[in-house]
């Protein structure tokens, strides 16, 4: 049977989880960077605050002494500088400063609070020093401030996600694991055979389960009821019709020695159709009584034929030696297409057998009258469709069933070269 | 040959009655497995048997008869076709195994099949001094030098012979030929002997031997 798309519990289930994680990481991302950014603010900020603090006392002490420091800035080691101040005075002049400040004033600022430089390059704290003669301006670059909020908010964004991730891993490999018993349960049900009763049953192993393996114990049994009345009915019926149908060919035999010369050939034609209610009959009850339980058999087409009683034409066997069928079945539905031909008024009939991917495949083509392609197609559908249809005869609906206990159907098809039919059981 | 056809269907039985009568040969013919234990005789060349039966199963008297080793042709006739009936039906000790809804000719061939194997002429030809004999073809042939001249009998004459062929070696009482041959076997009836005088006519005097007081004999094969 071809898989149909359908939705998939898994699937779903796994969408589901990763939208959460997803949601969540983005939702973790956002609130950890926002928390991050306005902490490291106010961590950078007073770390601003208290290094001008410092800087205060130390200025104050140093009452301003500039001597030391050419062009205002003081003797330093080379470093790293990532901390800068300046001491301006109230004309706007920078008198002391740090190693790596700008010679101009960072900012204008005169009271005390955070601001930014024209350029947008400083983050600077001002804090006017008690002689009120000048102001002490600490600052950080901002692309360092910005550099070190990048760092925090990735590494706590990463190992949100990371986290999130792992999560819904973890959550999809359970998710499996507890799906997985429901495959096996489906696994179990495939090669269940209800109509054995030493067949093992289907076990529970989640409690979710059990309803369903209930169920499906339930229709098996009632399946297997079914079946074996049905099967008692057709041993029944065999009985009931193949006696009689002995019986009236045994007459119709000894009618035919009897009757005078314009007698025989009504009667020869009586008894065709006896023969041919015959064929349907035991192929009815051999299809019935199978119940779709075959008794599988390596056979040819050959050995098939020797079965049937072909008189009216010549039929041709082909095609490989070996055919795995129950040839009971397959020699009732041949039996009904080649009565079906003869009756089409072939002649000639060729009956291949094939093995194609692991199927039998077993064609019939014959040079009787055929039928149009419009009538081949309208009763494919109603194969394909195994329902009533004008037309369709039993012998191709009984071949069809046999098609179908093999695990195929039967295909009609109209010649090439328009003559005859071909019908294809695969 | 002569037959015992156990069939309780009275269409079918009748039939295949009729059919084999048509054919030459002398049916007995029993609805019941009773009425068949009753026309058992040991002229029968050989038993169709149905299985299923009003009153009884024709598969264990199958194996009742070859229990006392009865080993006369016998054939299943009957509408159980799993592959599991049909090994009992032959395992019981049926020569073959018949099944419903058949062709009569079919039956016929069979046992005539059946009877060649039994009979010891798997070709269906039998050899008795210048005389050669078809039972298959129902031919007869005398050997005149090397030339083969058909000889062509009656219905009875052949009914005769075959019986006398079927049991050579052996012989068989003239009441026996009669119920053989369906005659009606009244006291003064002298069909037998001028059926045989004719047959001894056609065929030459050495192929029936007249035992006194006893019956005839056909000499063994040969």
């Amino acid at each position: 049977m071809s898989a149909r798309l359908l939705p998939s519990i898994r699937q779903r289930l796994s969408r589901m989880l990763g939208g959460i994680a997803l949601a969540w990481g983005l939702g973790m991302t956002a609130g950890v960077g926002l928390l991050t950014h306005e902490v490291l603010d106010n961590l950078l900020d007073g770390a601003l605050r208290e290094s001008a603090e410092i800087l205060y006392g130390l200025v104050a002490v140093a009452d301003g002494d500039s001597h030391a420091a050419p062009e205002g800035m003081l003797p330093a080691p080379p470093h790293q500088e990532n901390l800068v101040w300046q001491l301006v005075d109230r004309q706007g002049h920078v008198v002391l400063r740090s190693h790596k400040a700008p010679q101009a004033r960072l900012t204008d600022r005169q009271q005390e609070g955070f601001t930014g430089d024209a350029l947008g390059a400083w983050h600077v704290f001002t804090l006017p020093m008690r002689n009120g003669q000048s102001v002490l301006h600490v600052a950080q670059r901002e692309d360092t401030r910005r550099a070190t909020m990048w760092l925090a908010m990735g590494a706590s964004v990463g190992l949100t996600l990371l986290l999130g991730l792992s999560a819904a891993w973890w959550l999809n490999r359970g998710l499996r694991r507890e799906l997985q018993p429901l495959l096996d349960l489906s696994n179990e049900v495939a090669e269940l055979e209800p109509l054995h009763p030493q067949a093992p049953g289907l076990t529970a192993t989640r409690t979710e389960l059990q309803p369903l393996v209930d169920a499906i114990a339930s229709l098996t049994q009632r399946l297997a009821q079914r079946v074996a009345h049905e099967r008692a009915l057709a041993a029944h019926a065999a009985h009931a019709l193949r006696t009689p149908l002995a019986g009236m060919d045994a007459q119709l035999a000894v009618a035919l020695k009897e009757a005078p010369p314009q007698l025989q050939p009504r009667l020869t034609q009586t008894r065709e159709a006896a023969a041919r209610l015959r064929r349907v009959v035991t192929a009815l009850i051999t299809l019935f009584r199978t119940g779709g339980d075959l008794q599988w058999q390596d056979t040819s087409v050959s050995a098939l034929l020797q079965r049937l009683p072909l008189k009216d034409a010549v039929v041709q066997a082909g095609g490989t030696d070996v055919l795995p069928c129950d040839p009971d079945l397959l020699s009732a539905a041949l039996s009904n297409l080649l009565d079906n031909a003869v009756r089409h008024g072939a002649r000639h009939i060729e009956v291949t057998g094939a093995i194609a991917e692991g199927q039998v495949r077993l064609r019939l083509q014959d040079d009787g009258s055929g039928m149009p392609a419009e009538q081949c197609r309208v009763l494919q559908q109603a194969l394909d469709a195994q329902g009533p249809q004008e037309g369709l005869g039993l012998g191709l609906t009984l071949a069809d069933m046999v098609a179908r206990t093999h695990g195929g159907r039967l295909r009609l098809r109209v010649p090439d070269n328009g003559i005859g039919a071909v019908v294809e059981l695969c | 040959m002569k037959l015992l056809l156990l069939e309780d269907d009275p269409i079918l039985g009748e039939g295949l009655r009729d059919f084999l009568q048509a054919e030459g040969h002398v049916v007995d013919w029993a609805p019941r497995l009773l009425d068949a234990r009753c026309l058992l005789s040991a002229q029968h060349d050989a038993l169709l048997v149905d299985w299923q039966l009003p009153d009884g199963s024709g598969l264990d008297w199958v194996r009742s008869l070859r229990r006392q080793q009865d080993k006369r042709p016998m054939l299943m006739l009957t509408a159980r076709d799993l592959l599991k009936d049909r090994i009992d039906g032959l395992a019981s000790g049926a020569d073959d195994y018949l099944v419903k809804p058949f062709e009569p000719e079919e039956l016929l061939a069979r046992l005539h099949a059946v009877h060649r194997r039994t009979a010891g002429a798997p070709d269906g030809r039998k050899r008795v001094g210048d005389v050669d004999i078809d039972l298959q073809a129902r031919g007869v042939w005398l050997r005149q030098g090397e030339r083969l001249e058909r000889i062509e009998l009656t219905a009875r004459e052949w009914q005769l012979l075959e019986a006398l062929v079927n049991r050579s070696g052996r012989i068989v009482e003239k009441a026996a030929l009669e119920e053989l041959i369906g005659s009606d076997g009244s006291a003064h009836s002298n069909v037998i002997e001028v059926h045989i005088a004719n047959l001894r006519r056609k065929l030459g005097r050495g192929l029936i031997e007249t035992v006194r007081g006893l019956g005839y004999r056909v000499p063994a094969e040969g």
